[in-house]
This record gives structure tokens, C-alpha cells and sequence, in this order.
């Protein structure tokens, strides 16, 4: 990859690439340039379309419109493994190992071919190839021979790596990995990117992260809402420039709550004691009135166990989940008697039912107070979705429109709106955030700071930490089921400092 | 609350339905009425108007009665995404204890069909909502164990009612009980919690339990209703021709699932479910039925093309919008 192919500066040219979801279009025609020898950094605020662009790139989606160049030919990947054998490697935000399957054959997922010997698997030339792919890496202590499950997520991440550079890319996309890393894991990780910097190969860095783009990187693309906003080279880098373009506006605190006065504990609504389930080891909580509750920790932390069985979907299998006044909740219809509501992280076919109407979905909990006598009159239902549509400013072509047509911003408003139109006192968000553009999240983050003010008690499950940090009063950080951590509200808390208990 | 988002809804609609999406939706929902007049028109016209002659309207009126009052109970079962495919061994068991108890005490013999009615479906809606058997299975078990049971309670052979069971066929009280059912179903249906849990537990099950449906009572009070009606098509059918004998019912919930199906409901059930596939799918069922007799179709060629019906409607009307989500 080095030397003859040195003739152009450019290693991948995106040209207008445009990709549609139904009627959301999450790409409006990107061009970026990536040049051969650079840290290229990618960041966006989620719903930007950085990681649809990078998995355009790496072959995981196919582009809806635009074409694209790599090493100056025509490129058009059908499938991860034809990107990978172009010279294109990524590594996934998400887990991207799979389970049930020792270390070596994930790293040669898909490439068992090579190690076949009269039409059998030589397991162990793969073991030993598997060795020295970690051992590259710096990740010798991992045993190839090992099944994958018995890894630390961290490790399995070193897994994902020594498979993407095995295939000696000269592209490797980064997508979002860092989170998911301590300090040794991204120590790993920076040296192999400056390394293949240094060879002459080229890294897509993506991160919402703006510190860490700014060290790592030589050059940056800006994406706001599938729109490229700016591409700058590294002495261009200014932190409030960055974010304007992310953003799209100044930015002045004020996108998250701006109060760091002491937090007003409330008295208790909602107590967890000695729960076990599932991932969940004996967790106890208390959540407040008054208060926003902030829970971090990484996906597997058992954090969105912790929402449903709070909701009674899950039985626990030790301990329980009580109300101020001592109810048990053990049914979710148990927790809606109560008072409590409950947004689930799959928005699509939990929270929602998106081939019903926004009608339907908004009225669903309430029906029982919207009918008068037993008789639920259209008018009643027209009227009661009015009111919610129009508090929250959810944007919809009629009331009868299925909610499979709104974009997921107003998806996520209607499925918030539920449980502000049943009244609910307690609100047990999993990710109410995740997926939406910024716009929507400022106002989700004023009506939370607004219900908060209110007296309600809200608990916000996220995996974004500026969020968490943002707005909640308290956080507790969850690792391996268990809590790890509580953090009060604070201007000086950090990422970095939080991120230590989450891995 | 939320002061600066009390704006008038109006200004929130865009005014741009997704593409294409009110003329489909208007398409959609003429189709049952265009297949209906298609029928109307075939049926009338290779019977030479003996279709719609007076003559033919009583006939008529009894085929829509019995399809009419399933649907009803199959209506709610299938909004739910489930089905039914005991109604007709539940009609006939219900008909066959019906026409022993009337040996008793003629007065005995409708509360005993439709008792009959609602246990059978509260075991099938037990079975399926608390033993988490799939619907069809359940169902369908129970109608191959009924068939049994109905040899056993007419001792192999037929059981004949007391003549004066007879005036019981009255077609003011078989209309008075079909305008009452369906009228009842309508609002139940449409305007209360039961009519819009069943939907909601069709369009997504999870949404539902999350959104506090009690999805369980809400199952079997759906397989209490085919239950009821099934017992209520036993009963006037045993007066109608005066003896139980081991297929009375049978076939009533291929008609009814037909009927529905031609009037348009989905088969995936869900908020596309609307009432009105009882009233215009019993109207075309009961054409189809009547005017393939008076053509001299017998009962076999009758029971393929009612299966292909059944196959085309299921075919065309899956409602792949469940199905496909737009991540």
C-alpha cells in the first residue's frame, strides 16, 4: 500500500452521497475527501449521520444516491467482507464480536476458506495465526484458543481490532470505540492508528468527543443532520468553532440545564431494594421527587434491566421494587397505578406502535379517563390528542397519520407525551434521547428540566455521558449489574472521571 | 404546563401526508365495496335475477345472520391478530347440548347454547393467553376435541327437538338478535376500551402491555365472544332445522374469518381493523354462498372456492406495515 500508489494524495473521495430511511433522509449529499497518510476525524451529534456514513463506507449499508472513489477507482462495497478485502477495515461502536465462538474464528469470520485442508478446518493454524494477529496489536494476553464470551468487553474490543487490521487495511475506520475503552485499551488503539498513519495509510475517527478529535486527528469533518458543515485542517481546530458547526447555533450552556445549585432531594417516590435480575446483582436506589436520576454505565451494565423491572415487565428474582407508600410493583400495570411511566430504548416496537396512529398511540394509556361512562367518543380521543400534539409541538400531517411516517424526534415526543397526557408522576426513561436530532433533544431537555421543576421524579437511563452529566441531579454509574459509582451534580464532573466506573 | 408549547396544534401540520398516502388509503378502503357490487352483479346475472328476486330475500337474509353474528365474535379475535378456527365444532356442540336440554325443558335450550358458548371460549382464551398456545393451535385442538364430544352427546346419531321448538325460527327475532349484536359489537368495537385494547394488542403486543392493556383478559374476553356467538348461530340453527346432528355448524368460521377478510380487515389485525368488514363481508359471504347454490354448485366445488377466497384475501391483505418497520 505504500510506495506506487503514493502517485495521489487521496485515499477515498465520497462524492454526494445521500442515503434515505423511508422518509427520513439521514444523508443529504456528502462529500468528504480522505487523504492517504491521516487521522480524518468525523463528528456529529448523534443523528448527524456519521455512523451512516462510515457504514456506507465500510460496506454495512448501501448509499441511496453519490458515488465513491478509493484509491481513485470506483467503489461501491456490496458487503463488509468486499470493503474488507478492497483494503477497508472498521471497528464498531457497538459489539461487534460474535458470541458462542472462540477468539480466532472471530477474528477470521468469513475467512475460514483460508485455513481449509482437504475440505477441513486446520483449527490449528488458525489458533496460531490468531496469536500473532493479537500479539501485532499488543494484545498478546489474550488466548486465540479461548471462546469469546469469556473475554472483558474491553478485550473483546481488542479482538474487533485485531481482526480489522489483520486484513492490513488501508482505511480503518474508528467508529465511537473509544468510549468503550480505558486508558490502556485507547493507549492500544492511538498507537495502531499512528502507526498506519505513519505507513501511509489513512484513519476515519469518529467521536462526538470533541477533546479527543482534536488531539488525534490531522483533519475534521463536521456533519449537522446529514449535512456536511465544514472540514478543517488541524490549526483551524477551535473547540467553540467545532461545536458551532455541530450545533448549528451558539451554544451557551443553556443547550443543557444550567442550575448547579444544591439539588433539591424531594422525598423518596420510588425505592429499589436489594433487586437482582438477570444481569442485576442486588441493587438498591431510591429515587427522588423533584429530582432528574441519571444512570450510566455501558449497554451490558444491566442499566436497561434496571428500567423494566423499575416498570414490574421484569420479575425480579430477589428483592422488589416499591412506591412511597409501600405498593409493590410487579406488573406494569401495577407501576401505571402508581403513577409511573416508562419510554423503552426500542422505540420502534416497544414504546410505540408505529402502524397505529398518533391518535392511538397518544390516547392508548389514557382511554380509561378520556371515555366518560365507558364510551370513548372520537371526539374525545380528537380533542385529548390536540391538547398533547400541541404542548409538545409534535409535527404530523393529521392525527390519523401512522406514526411510522414521523421522523424520530416526533416519534419519541408521541411516546413521551403517553404518559405526560395520563399524568404521570414518575417517569422512567431508557435512552429519550437516542437517535433524534438536536433540535428535539433541546426541547426534550427544557421539558424534562420543566417536569423536574414540577415535582416529578424523573429517572434518565443514557449512554451519552454529556447528557447524563448535563442534566441530572445525581448519576449512578452501573458496571457488571451493580452500582458502581453515585455522582452528585457538579460543574467540574467529567467524562473522563465517570467513564472509570463505567469499564 | 410547558407554557411555550401551548400553540394551537393546527400550526403543527405539515399538510404533507406522506406521498401517495390518502388516495391509497381511500383505495383501500372501497375495495370490499367494489367486490361486493362485482358479486352482486356476477351472481345476479348468471342466475338470470333470481339473486335479488323477492322470493330469494329470506334466503338471503338467514345466510347473513349466521355469518354476520360469527364475524361479531370473530372480529375481536382477529383485531387482536389471533383466530378462531373452532366456531363452527363450538356452534355444533352448543346446538347438540342445546337439543338435550330442550328434551328437558324446551326453555332451557338457548341459556345452555350460549353457556355452552362462553365456557368453551374461556378455555380456548385460557389456553392460548395463559398456557401461551399460539391461537390457531389452541383452537384448532379444541375443535377436533368437540368434534368428538359432540359424537358422544348425540349418541351417534341425531337428536330431534320438540315441535313446539319450532316457532323459535322467527325472522323478527333472528333480525331483532342481528341488529341488537351487531349494534353492540359496533360500539364495543369502535367506541370502548375492549374494541381498542384488541386493536392495540394487534398492532404491537409489547406497546400494548407496556401502555397497561390487560392483555390476557382482553385475550379471552375476545374467545368468550366467538364462544357466545358461535352458541347463539348453535341454537338458531338447531330450531331452524329442528334436530342436531353431528355437522350443524360446521364451517361457520371459515365464513366468518371469509366474511371479514372480504370486508377488508386485515388478517395481522391491528388499527386498521374497522367494524364495518362484519356488515360488508356477511353481505358478500352470503351472496357468494346463495348465488353459488342457485347456480348449482355443489357442496365440494363450494368448499374450494371458498378456500381459495380465503388463501387470495389472506394473501392480499397482510398488513406488511406490521411487519416492515422503518428502523
Amino acid at each position: 500500500m505504500e510506495g506506487e500508489a503514493m502517485s495521489d494524495k487521496i485515499l477515498l473521495r465520497t462524492n454526494a452521497i445521500t442515503k434515505d430511511f423511508g422518509p427520513t433522509k439521514a444523508l443529504k449529499g456528502v462529500s468528504v475527501e480522505v487523504r492517504r497518510g491521516e487521522v480524518h476525524g468525523l463528528i456529529g451529534e448523534n443523528g448527524s449521520g456519521k455512523s451512516t456514513l462510515s457504514s456506507i463506507v465500510a460496506g454495512a449499508q448501501r448509499a441511496s444516491g453519490g458515488e465513491m472513489f478509493f484509491a481513485d477507482k470506483p467503489y461501491r462495497p456490496f458487503s463488509m467482507l468486499e470493503a474488507n478485502s478492497s483494503g477497508v477495515g472498521m471497528i464498531v461502536q457497538e459489539m461487534g464480536t460474535i458470541p458462542g465462538i472462540t477468539v480466532a474464528a472471530n477474528i477470521f469470520l468469513g475467512k475460514e476458506r483460508r485455513f481449509a485442508k482437504a475440505g477441513l478446518l486446520d483449527v490449528g493454524a488458525m489458533l496460531a495465526e490468531a496469536r500473532m494477529a493479537l500479539e501485532a496489536i499488543g494484545a498478546g494476553h489474550i488466548s486465540s484458543a479461548d471462546r469469546i464470551d469469556l473475554l472483558s468487553f474491553e478485550d473483546k474490543k481488542l479482538v474487533e481490532i485485531a481482526r480489522a487490521l489483520h486484513a492490513n487495511p488501508s482505511l480503518l475506520i474508528v467508529d465511537e470505540t473509544t468510549t468503550a475503552l480505558t486508558q490502556k485499551g485507547r493507549d492500544i488503539l492511538y498507537t495502531i492508528m499512528d502507526r498506519l498513519r505513519g505507513s501511509g495509510g489513512s484513519v476515519l475517527f469518529i467521536s462526538h468527543d470533541i477533546d479527543e478529535i482534536m488531539t488525534r486527528c490531522d483533519r475534521l469533518t463536521i456533519l449537522r443532520d446529514g449535512t456536511l458543515t465544514g472540514t478543517l485542517d488541524k490549526p483551524q481546530f477551535e473547540p467553540s468553532e467545532i461545536r458551532r458547526r455541530m450545533i448549528g447555533r451558539e451554544i451557551k450552556g443553556a443547550f443543557y440545564r444550567d442550575d448547579y445549585g444544591k439539588s433539591t432531594q424531594g422525598e423518596v417516590a420510588l425505592r429499589v431494594e436489594g433487586l437482582s435480575v438477570g444481569a442485576i446483582r442486588d441493587v438498591n436506589l431510591e429515587l427522588h421527587r423533584g429530582e432528574i436520576l441519571g444512570i450510566g454505565g455501558l449497554t451490558e451494565s444491566g442499566m436497561h434491566e434496571l428500567g423494566r423491572a423499575m416498570y414490574g415487565l421484569v420479575a425480579p428474582e430477589r428483592g422488589s421494587v416499591k412506591t412511597a407508600g409501600g405498593a409493590r410493583i410487579d406488573s406494569p400495570r401495577a407501576a401505571i397505578a402508581a403513577g409511573i411511566g416508562y419510554v423503552s430504548k426500542d422505540r420502534d416496537k416497544e414504546a410505540l406502535m408505529v402502524a397505529a396512529s398518533v391518535r392511538d398511540n397518544l390516547c392508548l394509556p389514557s382511554l380509561g379517563q378520556i371515555g366518560r361512562g365507558g364510551f370513548i367518543t372520537p371526539k374525545a380521543e380528537r380533542s385529548f390528542t390536540n391538547e398533547w400534539v400541541g404542548k409538545l409541538d409534535i409535527k404530523l400531517g393529521s392525527l390519523n397519520q401512522f406514526c411510522m411516517h414521523l421522523s424520530g424526534g416526533n416519534k419519541q415526543k408521541v411516546s413521551l407525551g403517553k404518559w405526560l397526557g395520563k399524568g404521570s408522576d414518575i417517569l422512567l426513561l431508557d435512552c429519550p434521547t437516542r437517535g433524534i436530532d438536536v433540535g428535539v433533544k433541546a426541547a426534550i431537555y427544557k421539558l424534562l428540566t420543566e417536569l423536574r421543576l414540577q415535582d416529578k421524579s424523573i429517572m434518565m437511563i443514557s449512554e451519552e455521558l454529556p447528557e447524563l452529566i448535563g442534566m441530572s441531579d445525581r448519576i449512578i454509574v452501573f458496571k457488571d449489574g451493580a452500582i458502581s459509582k453515585e455522582f452528585e451534580r457538579s460543574e467540574s464532573l467529567s467524562e473522563a472521571v465517570v467513564i472509570e466506573y463505567m469499564i | 404546563m410547558v407554557s411555550e408549547f401551548a400553540a394551537s396544534a393546527a400550526r403543527n401540520y405539515t399538510g404533507t401526508k406522506a406521498k401517495g398516502e390518502a388516495p391509497k388509503r381511500f383505495l383501500k378502503a372501497f375495495i370490499p365495496y367494489l367486490g361486493l357490487i362485482f358479486i352482486l352483479v356476477f351472481f345476479d346475472t348468471v342466475n338470470h335475477g333470481r339473486l335479488l328476486a323477492p322470493r330469494n330475500f329470506m334466503p338471503l337474509v338467514n345466510q347473513i345472520f349466521y355469518t354476520a353474528i360469527g364475524a361479531c365474535g370473530m372480529a375481536f379475535v382477529i383485531a387482536q391478530g389471533n383466530l378462531d378456527f373452532s366456531m363452527g365444532a363450538v356452534a355444533g356442540f352448543a346446538a347438540a347440548l342445546a337439543a338435550r336440554a330442550a328434551g328437558i325443558d324446551p326453555l332451557l335450550a338457548a341459556p345452555v347454547a350460549l353457556l355452552v358458548g362462553l365456557v368453551v371460549g374461556a378455555v380456548n382464551g385460557i389456553v392460548h393467553a395463559i398456557l401461551n398456545v399460539p391461537s390457531f393451535i389452541a383452537t384448532l385442538a379444541m375443535s377436533f376435541m368437540l368434534g368428538g364430544l359432540v359424537l358422544q352427546v348425540l349418541d351417534s346419531g341425531n337428536i330431534g327437538l320438540p315441535l313446539s321448538m319450532l316457532s323459535w325460527d322467527n325472522t323478527l327475532l333472528k333480525l331483532g338478535t342481528l341488529i341488537v349484536l351487531l349494534a353492540v359489537g359496533a360500539i364495543a368495537f369502535e367506541f370502548t376500551r375492549f374494541g381498542k385494547h384488541s386493536k392495540a394488542i394487534g398492532s404491537r403486543i409489547d406497546t400494548a402491555i407496556q401502555s397497561g392493556v390487560a392483555v390476557r383478559k382482553m385475550k379471552i374476553l375476545s374467545f368468550m365472544a366467538t364462544g357466545l356467538t358461535a352458541g347463539i348461530v348453535g341454537f338458531f340453527a338447531v330450531v331452524r332445522s329442528g334436530t342436531a346432528t353431528a355437522i350443524t355448524g360446521g364451517g361457520l368460521e371459515m365464513d366468518a374469518l371469509n366474511a371479514l377478510l372480504l370486508g377488508g380487515m386485515p388478517i395481522s389485525g391491528g388499527a386498521n381493523s374497522k367494524f364495518r368488514s362484519v356488515f360488508i363481508g356477511s353481505v358478500m359471504v352470503a351472496i357468494l354462498v346463495n348465488g353459488m347454490t342457485m347456480w348449482g354448485l355443489g357442496t365440494l366445488v363450494q368448499q374450494l372456492v371458498k378456500g381459495v377466497i380465503f388463501i387470495v384475501a389472506v394473501a392480499l391483505s397482510f398488513d406488511r406495515t406490521n411487519t416492515a418497520v422503518i428502523k
